[in-house]
């Protein structure tokens, strides 16, 4: 009993101790006797201690679990609305000034309150303003109108056939209030960034249209190349063409005079490292009038890629490139400019580069990253909130 | 010596004498790339005409493997002549224009015609093989706008074409709308080079081109492809182990011989340098490692002394 000494009495540890020593059925040596003390003065300690493990352990594994529930259950909503964590962002910001998140069918009141925050509106002309030669209907009224309501109206194309004046005289014949400074096509763009942002002193090899020429001479760069452009002789004749030493650049636009030998000729110039290489879009198909459509731009650019081995700096949607010629010449306020386009690889990109808000005609899309804010099934939709 | 790389070789192993010795030794077939590996141009490199005379001479098989279709196989027949290779046949050419047609003989069993967008060396076997095309039979004042198109157009084949035209373009995207019509490209070599160094656009570019006016991949014949490896089983007992495949490009033919199974040789009297080798052998990404070589020699001529003996 000297072992029960040590426990103090009257505690918790003693009453224990007492009642094991008095039940137990056993003999206990004294090994087995200070085991027994050792276990029970630790006793109300320990188990607290356990207790408290025990609280913090189950306090913790609820807030991961928690966290992680959390975590499930928004991307289970996000898959379930179809957006990405992204978009969703992109909408709560936007709750603000529209009420609604992203990808909205615009009706009613809204459009005028969309309409209400924009100064500046660019449309993508190919199905948008136009079907080859046709206006779509309702088209020429809402142009007209939203300039009455004092918004700026620009025309924003990756067609680089014809020059700015072409296009301004094509709206007129459509019933379009426009002037030339009004339309930006990839041909013009691509002449000032040539002459604005390359600053380029020197020739051009162009393959492109006369449209393109026309636009290049307009900046003061001169070219070179425009038209069939053949080489006679043989293989060893192609590769050491005569090679104008002012040729700084190799532009590439649309082309039916697209050859093999312009294709040599273009890749000779390429040789040089510091040669540039601009292309003005990279669109697979160009359309035509009677809905008909050949190769577009972006074939051509592609073959002379390959040959050359590089990539070509494009000007077209959806780089910004095009966005900064209309911001820089008109001074646009992002934020407050709507693009609207039918495109979403290239129209919105444009738009969401430039953090405009873009709106797009027929259905929603599905996630390529570029959803637009807002969707018509046909911009005539926008009429009556600008008449009312 | 089957597959070098599984003893734990990493490639690019600069070899010479008595390890090329060896190297022919184990070896039965030869399959060499013409341009930059046994000619130039129009010059045979030296010492080249004595190793295929001596490999054939010692029983080995030897075959010409090329991405070049301008000219038909009789031609090749011809300049092998001419610049020294006595002992070639027409059996041991296989170009990608020969490989084209076997394919759409045989593979593809087309039946209708082939829009061919290549020269002679493609039309001639085509002809060769039987296969109706049609080309640039254009009216002289066909443009894109209102040009015809013919009927029964199975396939369409895309091969060096000097007298490519957007018109040309116009016309394959249009046939291609339709799935069934096969897209065929005889190689997707980017650029190629003459003799004194100079380049000019190969297949690859008007390949390239179709395929983003159409949005379809072509299926290519040529290197890296295997299917001219499978041209020369169909016709030949072929062990791949028992090969080396001799080249100068390492993205066409290192990466052939890989996709093949075989051993491969670069020699650097053509496109690729050692150092670009190199770089692809201790680069991190592991689809470079198909573009190394097993071994590398100066010119193909450094066998010429294992045969002294």
């Amino acid at each position: 009993m000297s072992v029960a000494k040590k426990v103090p009495k009257n505690t918790v540890a003693s009453i224990i101790l007492n009642e094991v020593l008095n039940h137990c059925p056993a003999k206990l040596s004294n090994r087995g006797r200070r085991a027994l003390v050792r276990g029970v003065t630790k006793s109300p300690m320990h188990l607290f201690l356990i207790f408290l493990r025990i609280v913090f352990l189950l306090g913790f594994l609820v807030v991961v679990f928690k966290l992680l529930a959390g975590y499930a259950m928004f991307y289970t909503f996000l898959a379930l609305v179809n957006q990405t964590s992204n978009e969703w962002y992109k909408g709560r910001r936007n709750l603000g000034t529209t009420g609604t998140g992203s990808c909205t069918r615009l009706s009613g009141p809204l459009i005028k309150k969309m309409l209400d925050s924009m100064d500046n509106v660019l449309f993508d002309c190919d199905g948008v303003i136009w079907r080859g030669d046709q206006a779509i209907p309702g088209t020429p009224d809402i142009i007209n109108l939203l300039k009455k309501n004092g918004k700026k109206v620009f025309f924003v194309t990756n067609n680089n056939t014809k020059t700015r004046k072409m296009y301004a005289d094509k709206l007129a014949l459509m019933g379009f209030n426009v002037t030339e400074d009004d339309v930006f096509g990839t041909a013009y763009c691509s002449a000032m960034y040539l002459k604005k942002v390359s600053k380029l002193h020197g020739k051009v090899y162009l393959m492109g249209s006369n449209a393109m020429r026309q636009e290049l001479e307009k900046v003061g760069i001169q070219q070179t190349g425009v038209g069939p452009d053949p080489i006679s002789g043989v293989q060893m004749d192609w590769a050491n063409v005569p090679l104008d030493p002012e040729v700084k650049a190799v532009v590439v636009g649309f082309d039916e005079h697209f050859s093999y030998m312009k294709l040599n000729r273009a890749l000779q110039y390429l040789n040089n490292p510091d040669c540039l290489l601009v292309g003005t879009n990279t669109d697979t198909r160009l359309p035509l009038e009677e809905g008909k459509a050949v190769p577009g731009t972006g074939c051509i650019l592609k073959a002379v890629e390959t040959a050359a081995q590089r990539q070509a700096q494009t000007v077209s949607k959806p780089k910004h490139i095009m966005y900064d010629c209309v911001a820089s010449q008109f001074g646009l306020y992002s934020a407050r400019c709507l693009m609207v386009g039918d495109r979403l690889d290239t129209d919105f990109l444009l738009g969401s580069v430039a953090d405009a808000e873009g709106h797009q005609e027929s259905g929603c899309p599905e996630r390529l990253g570029l959803v637009p804010d807002y969707y018509v099934k046909i911009i005539a939709e926008l009429l009556p909130a600008l008449q009312g | 010596m089957a597959g070098a790389r599984a003893l734990g070789f990493k490639g690019c192993l600069k070899i010479g004498g008595s390890q090329i010795r060896n190297l022919l030794n184990a070896k039965d077939f030869f399959l060499f790339d013409c341009d930059g590996v046994i000619w130039h141009g129009e010059e045979a490199i030296t010492g080249a005409p004595t190793v295929v005379s001596s490999l054939i001479k010692h029983g080995k098989n030897v075959f010409f493997v090329t991405n070049n279709c301008t000219r038909p196989r009789k031609n090749y027949v011809n300049k092998f002549y001419r610049l020294g290779f006595t002992d070639v046949m027409q059996e041991q050419i296989f170009s990608s224009s020969y490989c084209s047609a076997l394919y759409l003989r045989d593979v593809a069993k087309v039946q209708g015609k082939v829009f061919v967008i290549g020269g002679e060396g493609v039309r001639n076997e085509l002809l060769q093989a039987g296969i109706s095309f049609v080309g640039d039979e254009d009216a002289p004042d066909g443009t894109i706008f209102n040009c015809a198109l013919a009927s029964d157009v199975k396939a369409v084949l895309v091969g060096h074409d000097d007298k490519f035209t957007f018109l040309k373009l116009a016309k394959a995207s249009c046939y291609l709308r339709d799935p069934e019509c096969l897209f065929l490209a005889t190689d997707v070599d980017p650029w190629h080079p003459l003799q004194d160094g100079r380049i000019l656009p190969g297949s690859g570019c008007l390949t390239a081109a179709l395929e983003v006016a159409t949005g379809r991949k072509a299926m290519v014949i040529g290197k890296p492809s295997p299917f001219m490896f499978e041209c020369i089983s169909s016709q030949f007992r072929v062990d791949p182990a028992q090969c080396l495949m001799v080249g100068d490009r390492l993205e066409t033919d290192m990466l052939f011989g890989a996709n093949c199974g075989l051993d491969t040789m670069l020699t650097l009297t053509g496109i690729s340098q050692m150092k670009t080798a190199q770089e692809y052998r201790d680069s991190d990404h592991s689809t470079n490692q198909s573009f190394v070589p097993d071994y590398v020699v100066d010119t193909i001529a450094d066998f010429l002394p294992a045969f002294e003996d």
